[in-house]
């Protein structure tokens, strides 16, 4: 009978998530991109008539009025929840369209090419489809919410299924495993990876495409606000207002990345497999 | 099917056909295992030991004659096997996502095994076979002698009647490879495993088990050949000799045409 005769064990696999994130909060470059981009923006704005290039401190006072004012607030959570809603309902609907395909030969044939064509449809069409048979605000956001992210999801869930190893499947159903068991332990943690990468495309999509949205008829809204400033000419607050949505979104994808890095900790990082090889000889097998 | 103990064999092919689209991959194939017993069986290349494999796991149906496991159909009764059957593949096939211990008890979990009893014996077997220490790295952090170890972990721990290889061991190094079928023989033995090891190794096929079975394509039953404990050497040359001439289909009796692997 073997004996263990192993030299200390190192610790888990540590968080690499948390890693990359302070790695990334360290790089110099970003800090660098920033002050350059306002200098540049603070000479070209000297330059120019305020109604082209608003300037920063404009834009500084703008921005404070909207997160201190209840109704201007508003319209930034409506708009941040409209996209939530619309990407968990698409990522729900998505999900389960994708596995079913995955895993019905028939499913596939009959779904895959509406998804496809529905994937191919310009977005701006849906818009005005979403007008024409919507009265509702609310209804239509959604509805073009829905129709432009649900294809990402459902064809990334469809081809990270198939991509799930048969070897895997073949050692678990040596086990003969329950269903619930066989999604919970393989399925489901081999799709994980494709999932991530639909919801940062379709984070990306999905903001784009509730401004346009909120153009049409809305009056509470990001996409609102934009309207109504461009009515005005008042570049400043379609800057602050543009800016306000983008690091919100670089905010949310930043939590996106931890929550990734977090679920997917068990991928190797640089060195590991040396680490491996390097501890071998000491190790038995 | 004779036996040598008597007993119905607890593995028995009874003139087993397997017809895959455009290839005869097993004829008239009939051979018996008893309880306790462990078999190696051996062959080149396209002689039927994978179809053979797969008949017993009940991935697929004979196309013809029958196939029992403990007296059951592994194919029809598929489910009946749950926690009977254990198999160890060439490679290890851990879940990447998992722990050495998850994995351990991944397999607990598919196998119906109450989930107050996976991580005492996870941590048993993974001790046993050597890992003590090792429960916490991740499939990349583990060499492929270790790898494959949480794999025997992972199909001992179900407690099986019968155990499965599928040419475990051929894809580590010599040494490696040596400790771990001293390991596993053991592990079947003491257990009162029943144990059936495919190889294209004659020295595996040598050295592991109590028979060999010698296939021959396309996929017939060429030899059947007792090896006793510890061998003379003279004894072991004589049964090599006569794994190789089963081996040897009859048209490449010469032996520079002949596609016997190395040894």
């Amino acid at each position: 009978m073997a004996t263990s005769t192993v030299t200390p064990p190192p610790k888990a696999a540590p968080a690499t998530g948390t890693r990359t994130v302070r790695r990334r909060f360290r790089d110099p470059s970003i800090p660098i991109l920033i002050v350059v981009l306002l200098a540049v923006w603070a000479i070209v704005s000297h330059f120019t008539p305020a109604y082209d290039v608003p300037s920063i401190p404009s834009v500084v006072r703008e921005l404070g009025h909207i997160l201190t004012t209840g109704k201007t607030l508003q319209s930034l959570l409506t708009t941040l929840i409209r996209v939530a809603v619309g990407l968990v309902a698409a990522f729900a609907v998505g999900l389960a369209l994708g596995l079913l395909m995955g895993s019905r030969s028939l499913a596939s044939r009959y779904l895959l090419p509406p998804i496809r064509f529905v994937q191919g449809v310009p977005s701006l069409s849906w818009v005005i489809i979403a007008v024409i048979w919507f009265a509702n605000v609310e209804v239509r956001v959604w509805f073009v919410m829905f129709l432009v992210t649900l294809p990402g999801f459902a064809l990334q869930t469809y081809d990270s299924y198939r991509a799930v190893p048969a070897e895997l499947r073949d050692m678990a159903r040596s086990f003969r495993p329950g269903r619930w068991a066989l999604f919970r332990e393989v399925t489901l943690p081999a799709i994980t990876p494709g999932i991530f990468t639909a919801w940062k495309v379709n984070l990306g999509l999905g903001i784009r495409m509730v401004l346009i949205a909120e153009l049409v008829g809305a009056t509470v809204g990001v996409g609102a606000q934009l309207l109504s400033a461009q009515q005005l000419f008042d570049m400043t607050s379609v800057v602050s207002w543009t800016l306000l949505l983008a690091v919100c979104m670089l905010i949310i994808q930043g939590a996106m990345e931890l929550l990734e890095a977090w679920a997917l900790r068990y991928r190797p990082r640089t060195g590991d497999h040396a680490q491996a090889s390097v501890m071998a000889p000491s190790q038995k097998g | 099917m004779s036996s040598v103990t008597g007993e119905a064999p607890v593995i028995e092919f009874a003139g087993v056909e397997k017809v895959f689209p455009g290839h005869h991959a097993l004829r008239d194939l009939s051979f018996g295992i008893d309880r306790g017993e462990l078999v190696t069986v051996v062959g080149v290349t396209g002689c039927g030991k994978s179809t053979t494999f797969n008949l017993i796991l009940g991935l697929f149906p004979p196309s013809d004659g029958t196939v029992r496991v403990a007296g059951h159909d592994p194919h029809a009764e598929f489910e009946w096997f749950r926690r009977r059957i254990a198999v160890v593949f060439q490679d290890a096939r851990l879940l990447p996502w998992r722990t050495a211990l998850q994995n351990v008890c991944v397999g607990m979990r598919f196998a119906g095994i109450p989930k107050e009893q996976w991580q005492e014996r996870a941590r048993d077997w993974l001790s046993r076979l050597g890992l003590a220490g090792r429960e916490d790295a991740y499939p990349h952090q583990l060499s492929g002698g270790q790898r494959q170890r949480v794999s025997l972990a992972r199909a001992f721990a179900v407690d099986p009647e019968i155990i499965l290889c599928d040419e475990s061991f051929s894809a580590l190094d010599e040494i490696t490879a040596q400790g771990l079928r001293q390991e596993f023989v053991e592990l079947v033995r003491t257990g009162g495993k029943t144990g059936v090891v495919i190889t294209h190794s004659l020295t595996e096929a040598l050295t592991l088990g109590d028979r060999i079975l010698v296939l021959r394509p396309p996929g017939h039953l060429a030899d059947d050949i007792a090896v006793p404990r510890d061998p003379d050497p003279a004894l072991l040359d004589e049964l090599r000799e006569r794994v190789l001439a089963g081996m040897t289909p009859p048209a490449a009796a010469d032996p520079a045409e002949s596609a016997v692997p190395a040894l």
